[in-house]
């Protein structure tokens, strides 16, 4: 066996890997990855931590290339990392009994006060919140999508249970369309169009936008496995999705995009999820101008417009000097 | 705890298209111990492990920003003209150049880039990190083991509809990917060698007579991979509509201590009022300001 390039400080508690399958039967997967970490250097998780405690400013692949760990037959690269990121947190004792003293100490009283607090309390439902904008008309159908299955090659850990998801649709004015809760069973997947429930009489216009709230949670204690909910946008032509978002605090958004009027359309939406009026300004850049409008958004509903040249007046297209001829840049913020 | 890097991120490179490094530099600014110091972005673009395209930028920053003014963006066009190779990857750096420099978080550059065809729709994507990844990282401790997972393909030979997974293997060592369906079609199997991406075309689940499919599919490897998922045509697997990553199997806890709950109640309020925010030159905004949460989104449409 190699030996390990860094100096080994505790060799009492390393455990030969060849013996992990000798552990009493009712061990957790974690303990079964016990001691042993890197077994082609011979390394532990005791020795990985005092390493990484020594050299702290080290990016993961400098480590491992120092360490000599996760380089040789590299299964145990994925280890390397919990282990590397939970130091980093100040917490590698998650990576077992045998964490430096210094490293435990390093998490705080504060922090296992919180944690002893935490280990006795109730638990309750954490209600996962997000929201999308709903897109309609033009041929553009929406759906919203939410998996609960199982792991497939590896059902025997802990399975999904059923959990609960309230959906709210609403139309541009903050009008509840539609709001309904679904049941959605163990290995069921939820498939619910949304653009249809933002006209009632069946006129389709050009482009327009509403926005969906989804509110889920579970009946009992579980991970959240495939949970995370989707949306799909499907035109004739094309398809795309994106994951729903949690609404964030943040009082100032950018994007950048590639202003090519000759080949698409560009708009964007802003929803207000709060329940209270936004008000705001949209900024459109250019390369050397800019131009400002107030935008005021009632509470809880979308609003969007397209960013046609005409209506946004002063924004300056200029030909970009890149790799993608005929495209200019435009940058907008949004306060 | 200080560092001298930012964890890298790793994007793909897809083959007949130009990408837009759209680089966020305040966000380079605000993880700078005092705001300030020299930093070096290093970009590259990686095909069948082999550099083909390579950016370095040094840059001063002062008070969270460029001293200079905004760098400006990054533009990779080494496959444009290239649309039928397999996939590269970029990967994106950022060092402190000196001993003068040093970070007080490491998060890497979280940005959307920009992936461009003439004569085709443009499409958005936001880049991964390169290890270390929470949700990865959480999926470790619950499963030990790496699992994507994606709730809504659709693929439609009448429609022209396709879609395919972008497996990106940023490490040394080759690794071998397993895709599933949740209806138990024969799983896809790919190796995707070291420093190298692979593209599996999820057509390949379908027997030679079935028109459409819809459903979900995971994967799993033996280890860490980047994936991306793409919507394409199926008679063009260059013309891309869309891409984005897959999810990973959560191993988030589904409930939280009750104590835990309240205290991020009461962060959350503190948050709102801007007594717990950072400030830096981007942010600075009286509380009244940022009272209202918002929520923004970008779409193009074909």
């Amino acid at each position: 066996m190699r030996k390990c390039r860094f100096q080994i400080t505790h060799t009492d508690t390393r455990t030969d890997h060849l013996n992990m399958s000798t552990k009493p039967s009712g061990a957790t997967a974690r303990d079964l990855r016990g001691e042993m970490l890197c077994p082609c250097v011979d390394v532990s998780h005791r020795d990985f931590a005092s390493f990484l405690q020594a050299n702290s400013a080290l990016s993961f692949e400098e480590t491992l290339w120092k360490a000599g760990v996760g380089v040789n037959c590299t299964a145990c690269l994925l280890d390397l990392e919990y282990t590397f990121a939970a130091a980093g947190r100040g917490d590698v004792a998650l990576s077992g009994s045998s964490a430096p003293k210094a490293t435990v100490q390093q998490a705080g009283l504060k922090s296992a006060v919180y944690r002893a607090i935490d280990g006795v309390a109730p638990l309750v439902s954490s209600h996962v919140e997000t929201w999308s904008p709903v897109l309609f008309g033009g041929g553009i159908v929406q759906r919203l999508w939410i998996a609960n299955q199982h792991l497939l090659y590896k059902r025997d850990i802990d399975g999904p249970v059923p959990h609960i998801a309230e959906v709210t649709i609403r139309d541009a004015g903050g009008n509840v369309r539609r709001s309904a809760r679904y049941d959605v069973s163990v290995d069921a997947v939820l498939d619910l169009g949304l653009s249809r429930f933002l006209t009632d009489d069946g006129e389709v216009p050009d482009i327009a936008a509403g926005s969906v709230q989804i509110r889920q949670s579970w009946a009992k204690p579980v991970l959240r496995g495939t949970t995370r909910s989707q949306i799909e946008i499907a035109t004739t032509k094309a398809v795309c999705a994106v994951h729903t978002q949690a609404p964030g605090p943040a009082a100032t958004h950018r994007f950048t995009a590639l202003s090519r009027p000759a080949e698409e359309r560009l708009f964007y939406t802003v929803v207000n999820p709060s329940p209270q009026p936004l008000t705001g300004r949209v900024t459109v850049c250019g390369a050397d101008t800019e131009a400002s409008e107030p935008i005021a958004i009632p509470a809880s509903v979308p609003w969007y417009r397209r960013s046609q040249r005409q209506r946004t007046g002063g924004v300056c297209l200029k030909t970009a000097s890149s790799v993608l001829p005929g495209s200019s840049m435009v940058t907008t913020s949004y306060t | 705890m200080t560092y001298n890097y930012l964890v890298p991120s790793i994007l793909s490179f897809p083959g007949g298209t130009g990408c837009c490094l759209t680089v966020p530099w305040s966000q380079v600014g605000a993880q700078l111990q005092d705001g300030r110091g020299t930093v070096k972005l290093t970009i590259l673009a990686i095909h069948e492990g082999a550099v083909i395209e390579a950016r370095e930028r040094v840059v001063s920053f002062e008070d969270g920003v460029p001293a200079g003014g905004d760098p400006g963006r990054e533009n990779l066009d080494a496959f444009s003209a290239d649309p039928g190779v397999e996939p590269g990857f970029i990967e994106c750096g950022v060092q402190a150049v000196d001993g003068e420099t040093s970070f007080v978080a490491k998060n890497p550059l979280n940005f959307y880039s920009i992936y461009a065809t003439p004569g085709q729709k443009s499409y958005f994507s936001d880049n991964a990190w390169k290890y270390a990844a929470p949700p990865v990282i959480q999926q470790i401790v619950e499963y030990g083991r790496f699992a994507d997972s994606y709730p809504a393909v659709l693929i439609d030979r009448d429609q022209d509809l396709g879609m395919s997974v972008i497996l990106i293997n940023p490490d040394m060592k080759d690794i071998i990917c397993r895709l599933y369906t949740h209806d138990g079609c024969k799983p896809l199997r790919v190796r995707i060698p070291s420093m190298s991406a692979r593209r599996a075309a999820l057509v390949d689940f379908l027997e030679p007579s079935e028109r459409r499919w819809r459903g979900q599919i995971q994967l799993t490897a033996n280890n860490r991979l980047v994936t991306y998922i793409v919507w394409h045509s199926l008679r063009e697997p260059a013309a891309v509509s869309d891409q984005e990553h897959l999810d990973a199997y959560r191993g988030e806890r589904t409930h939280i201590p009750v104590t835990l709950q309240l205290r991020r109640k009461v962060g959350a309020f503190v948050g709102r009022k801007g007594a717990m925010t950072r400030r830096t030159p981007q942010n600075q905004l009286p509380w009244w300001r940022t009272r209202n949460g918002g929520s923004f989104s970008f779409a193009s449409a074909r």
